[in-house]
């Protein structure tokens, strides 16, 4: 089913360098290697099912900053903040693991923020998007 | 007896998607992943479960022999419909209290009984359900003997469930449907009484195609 995809994203940001992929059933989709906003909403019309690829590179370990504390003062990172399918908004963190992964740093719980480089995927497994937001219960809201 | 006439009320969709996420909103809820569900209002003959943006099960086995008959509503459901928002525009800028769009199946007979309004939604003291009344689009019917009738004083207004069609009834009077086999039905509710709403559907056709 033809499907209007929304997605935002919160960046961290303070030099050039931080690059985003987006390939939908591995066709790009999106991309730029140096995001120097703080916000970014892309919008995709996808047929579904499908998976969403995004890579994230050009990050270095350099690219935080601490004081001689160990406080973060700036920092380089690309935040899933929220997926809108067909107009219904779904905030990324209700997305269970095994739809929502990322590669890049397996310490790292919080699947939707990704400071190191790396893959994540979403995956949209049923061919209506209501369906798949009611086969996942956090994402429905009710476990 | 007065047979009542279909209205020119047209609508051409594939219903299917409407039916599968039905479908799964039923078995969600029968799996105990809806649990906010509110006690019946007196002689309301249903509870309702609130489904949050999800929208609104109103689930009734009294008065359906039993089996459990189920009447979705809301921002989901419409969201299966194309011609929800502008079905919606066009009632509302008619003048007509929309009331909401709700889609059910049921495989039995309904016993007889009024349609309750919210204690909020009463606004005529000494009839406290007067002013509402309710299209009834027939999506499908395997009964083709199936018909629904209300009670207007001594009149009794009978119509019957040929698909594509569509009739208005007065929910604020006595009404049933006799019927065996599946029954689909896409429904419109209306705060306005029975005579408002017919004149507007005799003088305004309305066909949408999706």
């Amino acid at each position: 089913m033809l499907t209007q995809i929304d997605l935002d994203f919160r960046i961290g940001h303070h030099a050039t360098g931080l690059g985003l992929a987006i390939s939908t059933d591995e066709k790009l989709v999106y991309q730029s290697h140096s995001l120097m906003i703080d916000q970014l909403s892309i919008r995709l019309q996808v047929h579904l099912p499908c998976k969403i690829l995004f890579e994230v590179v050009g990050r270095h370990e350099h690219d935080t900053v601490i004081d001689h504390q160990g406080c973060i003062l700036k920092d380089k990172f690309i935040e899933f903040s929220k997926l809108s399918l067909d107009g219904f908004p779904i905030e990324t963190w209700t997305i269970p693991s095994s739809h929502l992964h990322f590669s890049g740093d397996p310490t790292v719980s919080n699947k939707n923020f990704w400071s190191r480089n790396g893959q994540a995927q979403l995956v949209l497994d049923e061919p209506d998007p209501l369906l798949w937001i009611l086969n996942h219960p956090t994402v429905l809201g009710v476990a | 007896m007065i047979l009542e006439p279909a209205l020119p009320f047209e609508i051409n969709h594939n219903w299917n998607r409407t039916r599968s996420v039905y479908t799964k909103i039923i078995s969600q809820y029968q799996q105990g992943f809806f649990a906010n569900t509110t006690q019946s209002l007196p002689d309301y003959h249903a509870v309702g479960a609130d489904l949050g943006q999800y929208g609104r099960l109103s689930i009734s086995n009294d008065l359906t022999q039993g089996t459990e008959w189920y009447i979705w509503s809301g921002e989901f459901l419409e969201m299966t419909l194309p011609f929800a928002q502008p079905l919606k525009q066009q009632i509302q800028q008619a003048g007509l209290k929309f009331c909401n769009f709700a889609y059910f199946q049921h495989q039995t007979s309904i016993k007889q009984h009024v349609d309750k309004k919210a204690p909020e939604e009463q606004n005529d003291p000494s009839d406290p359900q007067a002013n509402q009344c309710n299209l009834n689009f027939v999506i499908s019917c395997d009964d083709h003997d199936s018909k629904s009738y209300w009670q207007d004083h001594d009149d009794t207004h009978v119509y019957p469930s040929h698909a594509g069609q569509a009739w208005l009834l007065d929910s604020s009077r006595p009404h049933w449907v006799d019927n065996s086999g599946l029954r689909e039905i896409f429904q419109i509710r209306f705060h306005d009484n029975y005579h408002t709403v017919h004149k507007y559907f005799q003088n305004q056709p309305i066909s949408f195609t999706c």
